[in-house]
C-alpha cells in the first residue's frame, strides 16, 4: 500500500482517496496526480476504447489521448465525484474521432478491403477470432452513436441512465438508439453463418 | 425485440470475453508518458516565468476585471437567454429523397437539394452529389460529402460542432459560410471561405490547417500539393465545374501545382516554390541525423502516423541514408498505408524490396515488393531495377529455368540495361 505525502491528502493510503479527492488534485496540479488517476482508471478507459472501436494497433495512443484529454479539461469538472464518467465521455469523444479517421482511412484505401487489420485478441481460437472479426464488421455498419451505445450498453454493462448520460442524449433517446442497433445486430448476426452457429451454442 | 436484446447480451459477452488486457509494459510505458505530458502542460502553462502564486493572482484579477465588465449585460441577457437543447438538431431536405442512412445522392439532372437543420444551418448539394449526415448532436452535425460540391451555412450560437468530411478530409466548422468541392476521382479538395472561419484537417494538410474569409483552400491527394490563394469560388457557386479540374474563373486558369505550404492564413502562397517541409529541407542538406534525433523526440511511432507526406518520405530517405533500416521500413510502410495512391507510395515499394533483399535477406519479400511496385508503376522510374532484381532473386532462389522468361521480358523491356549480361546469360 502506497502513501501519499504532501498537500491535503497527507498520509492517505492511495486507494482511499476519493474520486473528489483526486479530480481536486489533478486540478490543482498536484504532481502526484497523473499516476493515481492513471493508476485508477487506466485498465477501464482502455477496455471501453478497445470495445468501441475494436480490435486496433492504435489503442495504447487513444488511452493517452483520453488521459492527455482529462488533465486538459478538468478545470471544466463541475462536479467533482463526477470524475469517472467524466472521463468515460472523453473516451467515448476519443473513441468517435478514431472511427471517423478510419473512415477517412479507408477512403484513402489503406487496406485492400477496408476490412480491420488482423490483431490479436485475447483468444487463441481462430474461430473465435473471425467471429470477432465479423462482429466488428457488423458494428462497422451501424452509425458512430449507435455503436457506442450498443457497447456502453451491452460490453460495459452501463446502465441505461449511465449510457444516455455519457452520450449525451435524453433516456428517451438512448432507448431508441440501443433498439434500432440491437435489431440490426441481431439482423445481420443471423445471416452470417459462423456468428448464428456462435450465439445458438452459447445458449448456456 | 427481447430476442433482439438478448442477442445484443451474448455479443456484449463476445466482446468482453475477447478484450485483451494490456501487457505490464503497455501499462508502465503509458503511464510514464501520461506523467511526462502532463509536466509537459504544467511547464507550459507556467511558461511566462510567472510563479504559481503570481500567476493565481493574475488569473483571479482578470476573473474580476471581466466580471465587471460582463456584471451589467448579464442582467439583459438572462431574459433572453435560450438553453442548449438536449435533443439532437433536425434536419429535412428539400428537393430531394433521404436514402437509408441519411444518405443523399442527386441526380445529374436535378436541381439543387437543399438540407435544411433545425439550428438554423443549411447546406445546398449540388446536382450529381452524393453525401449524407453521418449523425447529429445538439450543437452540430456531421455531413459526409462523398462527391461534388456543397454550399455550408453554419448558424453561429455559443457552442457549435460541426464536421463536414469531404473524402478524407475534415472541415471542422464553429459558425461560417464555406464552398466545399471534393472530386473523388481527382482526389481533390477545394474550400472557398465567404465568412467566418474554418479548420481543415486531412492528409497532406498536417494537423490542421485554418481558413479565414476570402480565402481558397486546394489540397490535392495524387501529387500531395496545397494551395492557399484568393481565388474567387465558381460562379454558380454550387453548380459549375467537376471538382478538380482546372477550373477557369474569370478567364484565368488557377495554379494546381504549386507546392505544399502551411503558411499563415491571412498569406498568399500560390506560386511559392521549394518544399517547405522542414525534414525535407535537412535531408537536402544531409543533416539526416537531425531528421531522427527530432523523430525519435517526437516518437517514431507518432510521427509516422501524424506527419504528412513529404515528411513521412523525408524520414525514410534520412532513416536510409543513415543506416538505420527499422526506422525507413516504418516509414515507407505508413507512407504506403496512409497515402497509399502516390507515386511515393509506389517508390517506396520498391525501396521496401531492397531492405527485404539486403537487411532481411529474405527474397520471398523481396520479390513481393518488386512485384508489386511493377504492377503499380509499370513504367516507373524503377521498374528496369525491379524487374532485373526480380530476376536474379529467382534465379537464385528458384534456379536458372525459373528465371528464364524473366530475363526474356527484361531483355525485351529494358535493352542495354544494367542487368542486360545477366538477362542473356539467363535467358540462354
Amino acid at each position: 500500500m502506497r502513501l501519499l505525502r504532501g498537500g491535503t491528502e497527507q498520509n492517505k493510503p492511495a486507494e482511499a482517496l476519493t474520486d473528489a479527492q483526486l479530480a481536486r488534485m489533478a486540478r490543482g496540479r498536484d504532481p502526484r496526480a497523473a499516476t493515481l488517476v492513471w493508476d485508477r482508471y487506466a485498465g477501464m478507459v482502455r477496455w471501453v476504447l478497445y470495445r468501441s472501436v475494436g480490435p486496433t494497433h492504435d489503442v495504447e495512443d487513444l488511452v493517452q489521448d483520453t488521459f492527455v484529454g482529462f488533465f486538459r479539461n478538468v478545470g471544466t469538472l463541475r462536479d467533482d465525484s463526477s470524475l469517472r464518467p467524466f472521463l468515460v465521455g472523453i473516451a467515448l469523444r476519443t473513441a468517435r474521432s478514431a472511427l471517423r479517421k478510419r473512415r477517412v482511412r479507408r477512403w484513402l484505401r489503406l487496406s485492400d478491403n477496408g476490412t480491420l487489420p488482423e490483431v490479436p485478441t485475447s483468444d487463441g481460437d481462430p474461430r473465435v477470432r473471425e467471429a470477432v472479426r465479423r462482429l466488428y464488421a457488423i458494428l462497422d455498419e451501424l452509425g458512430d452513436r449507435d455503436r457506442l451505445a450498443f457497447v456502453l450498453r451491452h460490453a460495459e454493462g452501463h446502465e441505461l441512465t449511465e449510457t444516455a448520460s455519457a452520450l449525451g442524449v435524453s433516456l428517451a433517446t438512448v432507448k431508441r438508439i440501443l433498439s434500432r442497433a440491437e435489431d440490426h445486430v441481431q439482423l445481420r448476426a443471423k445471416q452470417d453463418d459462423l456468428l448464428s452457429a456462435w450465439l445458438e451454442n452459447d445458449d448456456g | 425485440m427481447d430476442d433482439a436484446r438478448t442477442t445484443a447480451g451474448r455479443i456484449g459477452g463476445l466482446i468482453r470475453a475477447t478484450t485483451p488486457a494490456a501487457s505490464l509494459q503497455q501499462y508502465l510505458e503509458g503511464r510514464a508518458r501520461l506523467i511526462a505530458a502532463v509536466d509537459k502542460m504544467r511547464s507550459v502553462r507556467t511558461g511566462l516565468g510567472l510563479r504559481p502564486w503570481m500567476a493565481v493572482a493574475f488569473a483571479a484579477a482578470s476573473i474580476a476585471v471581466a466580471i465587471f465588465l460582463v456584471r451589467g449585460r448579464l442582467h439583459a441577457l438572462s431574459a433572453s437567454f435560450v438553453p442548449t437543447p438536449a435533443a439532437p438538431i433536425t434536419w429535412r431536405l428539400e428537393n430531394g429523397t433521404v436514402g437509408a442512412q441519411g444518405y443523399v445522392s442527386i441526380p445529374a439532372d436535378a436541381p439543387r437539394a437543399h438540407l435544411v437543420f433545425g439550428d438554423g444551418s443549411d447546406v445546398l448539394l449540388s446536382p450529381g452529389s452524393r453525401g449524407r449526415v453521418a449523425a447529429t448532436t445538439a450543437v452540430g452535425a456531421e455531413v459526409v460529402l462523398e462527391q461534388g460540391r456543397a454550399r455550408v451555412r453554419v448558424a453561429h450560437r455559443d457552442r457549435t460542432s460541426w464536421v463536414v468530411d469531404a473524402g478524407p478530409f475534415a472541415v471542422h466548422v464553429t459558425g461560417t459560410d464555406f464552398l466545399v468541392a471534393w472530386g473523388a476521382d481527382t482526389e481533390t479538395l477545394d474550400v472557398w471561405m465567404r465568412s467566418g472561419r474554418v479548420v481543415v484537417g486531412g492528409p497532406v494538410l498536417g494537423d490542421s490547417q485554418p481558413l479565414i474569409a476570402g480565402q481558397h483552400l486546394r489540397a490535392r491527394l495524387h501529387d500531395a500539393t496545397v494551395i492557399i490563394d484568393a481565388a474567387p469560388e465558381p460562379v454558380d457557386g454550387v453548380a459549375s465545374t467537376s471538382p478538380g479540374q482546372e477550373p477557369v474563373v474569370a478567364g484565368v486558369v488557377r495554379p494546381t501545382h504549386a507546392p505544399f505550404t502551411n503558411a499563415p492564413p491571412n498569406t498568399s502562397t500560390a506560386g511559392s516554390s521549394g518544399p517547405t517541409s522542414s525534414w525535407s529541407k535537412l535531408v537536402a542538406a544531409g543533416d539526416f541525423a537531425r531528421v531522427l534525433q527530432e523523430a525519435e523526440a517526437e516518437g517514431v511511432g507518432r510521427a509516422i502516423r501524424a506527419r504528412p507526406l513529404a515528411d513521412l518520405r523525408a524520414l525514410g530517405d534520412a532513416a536510409r541514408y543513415a543506416n538505420n533500416a527499422s526506422t525507413a521500413k516504418k516509414a515507407y510502410l505508413s507512407l504506403r498505408s496512409r497515402f497509399g495512391a502516390g507515386s511515393d507510395a509506389r517508390t517506396a515499394a520498391f525501396l521496401l524490396g531492397r531492405f527485404a533483399e539486403e537487411q532481411d535477406h529474405s527474397s520471398d519479400d523481396a520479390i513481393r515488393w518488386y512485384d508489386r511496385y511493377l504492377a503499380e508503376a509499370p513504367g516507373g522510374e524503377f521498374a528496369g531495377n525491379a524487374l532485373g532484381r526480380k530476376m536474379l532473386l529467382v534465379a537464385r532462389s528458384q534456379g536458372r529455368d525459373a528465371a528464364k522468361s524473366l530475363a526474356e521480358r527484361y531483355l525485351q523491356r529494358f535493352p542495354g540495361g544494367p542487368y542486360e549480361a545477366a538477362a542473356h546469360d539467363l535467358s540462354q
